[in-house]
C-alpha cells in the first residue's frame, strides 16, 4: 500500500545503505568487485540518489535557483515568500513522486529553500522567536526528506534561541548538552531506518560544539560576536571571566565522561566523537588558568593530539576484537581535505615588504609561518 | 544503533558473499570490531596543522626576543628530526614484520611544512636571494618533489606543486580571482602547463620502470591532474572576471570545460566532469550577465534558467557515468 507521503520504505532505505557500505567494503578489500556488482544488482531501487559531492553541488545550485526565483517575485510585485514556497515545494514533490528523486540534494534544497523563503518573505520585527520559526522549518523539511543535517540544524537554531533570548552563557549549554545526551541515549536503541540513526548521530556530534559557540557568544565580558581566541587574562577584572571558563570546563568535562560511559561499552562512533569534542572544549577552556601564550598553546595542543594518536595506535595495535586500528583506505574526500589543509598553511606568494629596521616590517612566507612583524 | 546484519546474512545465504567475508562484515555490524584508524589519522593530521600554526605565531611574535638565528636553527633542527624519523621508518619498512604507524605520514608532512617555514623565514630575514627572493619557492618545490618521490607521499607532492605555483606568483587567496590582471592568468596557465607536463613525464617514467604498456593510474597522477585542471580554470576565470578580457576568458573556460569533461568521461573520474560543469557554468553566467546589464528581471530569469540547466546537465552526466561504471 502506498503511503500518502512518497518516500523509500524501510527496506529500500536499508538496501541503499547496504549499496553505499559495500563500496567502502570494496575499498577496504573486504569484498571483491564481483561481489560489489552482485550487491548492487540485488539492491536495485527505483529511487534516484546522489553521492556526497554531487548532492552538495545540486543542493547549492538549487538554492541559487530558489534565491533567483525569490528575487524575481520581488521584482514582479507578487508575494515573494509564498510564491517561492509553493513553487519550490510543488517542484520537490513532483520530483519525489514522479521521478523518485531521494537524497539527490535537489528535493532537499527545494523543501528547505521553499520554507525558508516563505519565512524571509514575512515582515520581520527582529525578535529572537524568529529563530524558532526557522527551526520549525528545518525540522519540517528534515522530516519530509528524512535529512539528518536539517534535523541537526533545527537543534542548532533552538540552542541559538536559548542564547539570544536569555543573554546568558549557561542556558544554550544546558539545552545543547541535553539534546546531545538524549541523542546518545537514542543511539543505544536499534533503529530500523538508517536515517533515524543518522539524525541522532548528527545531533550527538554537533550539539557540544553548538552549545559551546553559543555560550562563547554570550559571555558578558566579550560583547557581541564570537571570539575564538583571546590572550590570557590579567588584572583585577580577570576573576569573573576565569570563573565562567572554569565552569564551562567542568560542565564539558562531566559531559565527556558521560559520553565516554555511553560510547565505550557499545562502541558507538558518534558518541565517541561527541566525547572527544567535549574533552577538547574542556581543555580549551582550562587554558585560561595556565597563562600560556597563543603559540605555546597551539604547539602544545598539536603535540598532544599527535601524541594521543600515536599512543592509542600503539595500544590498539595487534588487536582483532573491540576497538582496533585496522588500516582503512583514505577516501578521496579525506585526502582532498588533508591536501587542502596542508596547502592552506603553505607559503603565500605575496611580495615581502622592503626590510625596515625602524618600523613596518612585512611578512614572510614559510609554510605554516605566514607571519607578520 | 543500526545494523545490516540481517542483509549480510541474506547475501551469504543467496551466495553473493562467501562465509569469510560474511563473518568479517557481520563482526563489523555487531561492533565486535570497530576500527578507529580514520579518527586517529584525523587527530594526527590536526595535530600537525596546530603545530605548524603555532610555529608561525612563535616566529612572528618572538623574533626580537629569541633572535632570528636561534629561530632558524631551532626550526631547522625540528625539521631535520622529523625527516630523520621518516627516513628511519622508511628503511625499517623493508624489514619483515614491520607495521606502518598512522603518524608516519604526518611526521613527514610536519617535516616538509617546517622546512617551508624555515626557508621562507631565512630568505625574509637575510635576503640571500636578493631581488630574486621568490626563487626560494622554487627551492622548496624541488625539495618537496624529491621528498615526495622518495617517500611516495601525495601530501608532500601537493606542497611541491603549491610551492611551484607560489614561485610563479599565484596566490592562494580566492579574492584574487576578482581583482587580478592578465599577468596572473598567464602565470596560472604556465603553472598548469608545467604540472601537466610533469604528470606526463611521471607517467612515462613509471610505465617504463614497471614495464607495462597500459595506462594504469599511478599514485601521483590524480594529484597532478586535479591541480593542473583547477589552475587552468582559475586562469580562465581571472580573464573572465576582467571586463577587458571577458570574452577570451569565457571562451577559454568553456574549452577547458569540454576538455575536462572529455577526460573525466574517458578516465571515469567524475570529479573532472564536475569541474567542467562548475567552471563552465560560472564562465557562461559571467558572460551572459555581462551582456544583460542592469535589467534585473532578465537577470533573475536568467539565473533561474541557468541553475535549472546546470542541474539537468549535471544530473544527466552523473547518471550516464554511473551507468558506464556499472
Amino acid at each position: 500500500m502506498k503511503s500518502f507521503l512518497a518516500q523509500p520504505s524501510v527496506a529500500e532505505e536499508r538496501e541503499e545503505l547496504l549499496r553505499s557500505r559495500a563500496r567502502g567494503w570494496k575499498r577496504d578489500r573486504s569484498i571483491t568487485s564481483e561481489q560489489l556488482q552482485a550487491i548492487d544488482e540485488a539492491c536495485a531501487s527505483p529511487w534516484k540518489h546522489s553521492g556526497m559531492i554531487i548532492g552538495a553541488l545540486f543542493f547549492v545550485l538549487t538554492l541559487i535557483g530558489i534565491a533567483a526565483l525569490f528575487w524575481l517575485c520581488d521584482l514582479m510585485d507578487v508575494p515573494k515568500g509564498f510564491t517561492t514556497m509553493v513553487i519550490s515545494i510543488a517542484a520537490a514533490e513532483l520530483l519525489i513522486y514522479a521521478l523518485h528523486f531521494w537524497s539527490t540534494g535537489i528535493e532537499s534544497a527545494l523543501w528547505i529553500g521553499g520554507l525558508f523563503a516563505f519565512i524571509f518573505g514575512l515582515p520581520s520585527e527582529g525578535k529572537p522567536e524568529a529563530l524558532l520559526v526557522f527551526a520549525l522549518a528545518a525540522a519540517l523539511s528534515g522530516a519530509r526528506v528524512r535529512n539528518a543535517l536539517f534535523g541537526a540544524l533545527a537543534a542548532i537554531l533552538v540552542v541559538a534561541y536559548a542564547a539570544v533570548k536569555t543573554h546568558e552563557w549557561w542556558p544554550p549549554v544546558v539545552v545543547a548538552l541535553t539534546i546531545a545526551i538524549a541523542a546518545a541515549l537514542a543511539l543505544r536503541r536499534e533503529w530500523r531506518r538508517p536515517s533515524n540513526e543518522l539524525l541522532f548521530a548528527a545531533m550527538a556530534v554537533v550539539m557540544p560544539l553548538a552549545g559551546y559557540i553559543a555560550a562563547e557568544s554570550q559571555k558578558p565580558y566579550l560583547g557581541p560576536g564570537v571570539i575564538i581566541y583571546r590572550e590570557p587574562y590579567s588584572g583585577p577584572d580577570a576573576a569573573v571571566p576565569i570563573l565562567v571558563d572554569v565552569q564551562l570546563a567542568i560542565i564539558f568535562a562531566v559531559a565527556a565522561v558521560l559520553f565516554f560511559a555511553l560510547a565505550i561499552p557499545r562502541r558507538d562512533r558518534a558518541t565517541l566523537i561527541a566525547a572527544a569534542l567535549s574533552v577538547g572544549i574542556s581543555a580549551y577552556e582550562v587554558r585560561t588558568l595556565l597563562h600560556w601564550s597563543v603559540e605555546v598553546q597551539l604547539i602544545a595542543a598539536g603535540v598532544l593530539l599527535v601524541a594521543i594518536a600515536w599512543v592509542l595506535s600503539r595500544l590498539l595495535r595487534g588487536r582483532t576484537r573491540g576497538f582496533v586500528v585496522t588500516p582503512t583506505a583514505l577516501t578521496r574526500y579525506d585526502e582532498a581535505i588533508q591536501i587542502a589543509g596542508a596547502i592552506s598553511v603553505g607559503p603565500p606568494a605575496h611580495t615581502p615588504a622592503t626590510p625596515q629596521r625602524e618600523s613596518g616590517g612585512g611578512s614572510f612566507g614559510g609554510a605554516g609561518a605566514s607571519g607578520d612583524f | 544503533m543500526f545494523s545490516l546484519e540481517r542483509e549480510i546474512v541474506q547475501l551469504r545465504d543467496n551466495g553473493v558473499l562467501d562465509d569469510d567475508a560474511a563473518i568479517r562484515l557481520i563482526a563489523i555490524e555487531r561492533r565486535e570490531v570497530v576500527s578507529l584508524y580514520g579518527e586517529l589519522r584525523f587527530l594526527a593530521w590536526g595535530g600537525v596543522m596546530l603545530i605548524v600554526a603555532g610555529v608561525g605565531v612563535l616566529v612572528s611574535k618572538n623574533l626580537e626576543r629569541i633572535g632570528p638565528l636561534s629561530i632558524a636553527v631551532a626550526i631547522a633542527a625540528a625539521a631535520i628530526g622529523c625527516y630523520a624519523y621518516s627516513e628511519w621508518r622508511r628503511r625499517a619498512s623493508r624489514r619483515e614484520g614491520f607495521t606502518h604507524s598512522l603518524v608516519d605520514d604526518y611526521v613527514l608532512l610536519l617535516a616538509a611544512l617546517l622546512v617551508s617555514a624555515d626557508i621562507g623565514f631565512i630568505e625574509h630575514q637575510w635576503h640571500l636571494l636578493g631581488p630574486n627572493w621568490q626563487r626560494h619557492f622554487l627551492v622548496l618545490a624541488v625539495l618537496h618533489a624529491v621528498t615526495a618521490y622518495i617517500f611516495d607521499s601525495r601530501l608532500v607532492l601537493s606542497l611541491s606543486i603549491s610551492s611551484l605555483a607560489a614561485f610563479l606568483g599565484i596566490e592562494r587567496n580566492f579574492e584574487r580571482v576578482f581583482d587580478s590582471t592578465t599577468d596572473l592568468a598567464v602565470r596560472a596557465f604556465l603553472c598548469s602547463s608545467i604540472v601537466f607536463a610533469w604528470r606526463a613525464l611521471d607517467i612515462e617514467v613509471r610505465k617504463r620502470a614497471a614495464g607495462t604498456p597500459s595506462r594504469a593510474p599511478y599514485a601521483f597522477s590524480a594529484v597532478f591532474a586535479h591541480f593542473a585542471t583547477n589552475l587552468a580554470f582559475w586562469g580562465a576565470l581571472i580573464l573572465a572576471f576582467d571586463r577587458s578580457t571577458r570574452t577570451w576568458g569565457c571562451v577559454l573556460a568553456v574549452l577547458f570545460a569540454i576538455g575536462s569533461a572529455w577526460y573525466g568521461v574517458r578516465e571515469r573520474e567524475e570529479m573532472f566532469v564536475v569541474y567542467a560543469w562548475i567552471y563552465g557554468v560560472i564562465a557562461v553566467d559571467v558572460f551572459v550577465i555581462g551582456q544583460i546589464g542592469p535589467e534585473e528581471v532578465f537577470l533573475a530569469l536568467y539565473l533561474i534558467v541557468s541553475a535549472i540547466a546546470a542541474i539537468v546537465g549535471l544530473r544527466m552526466t552523473h547518471v550516464r557515468m554511473r551507468e558506464a561504471a556499472a
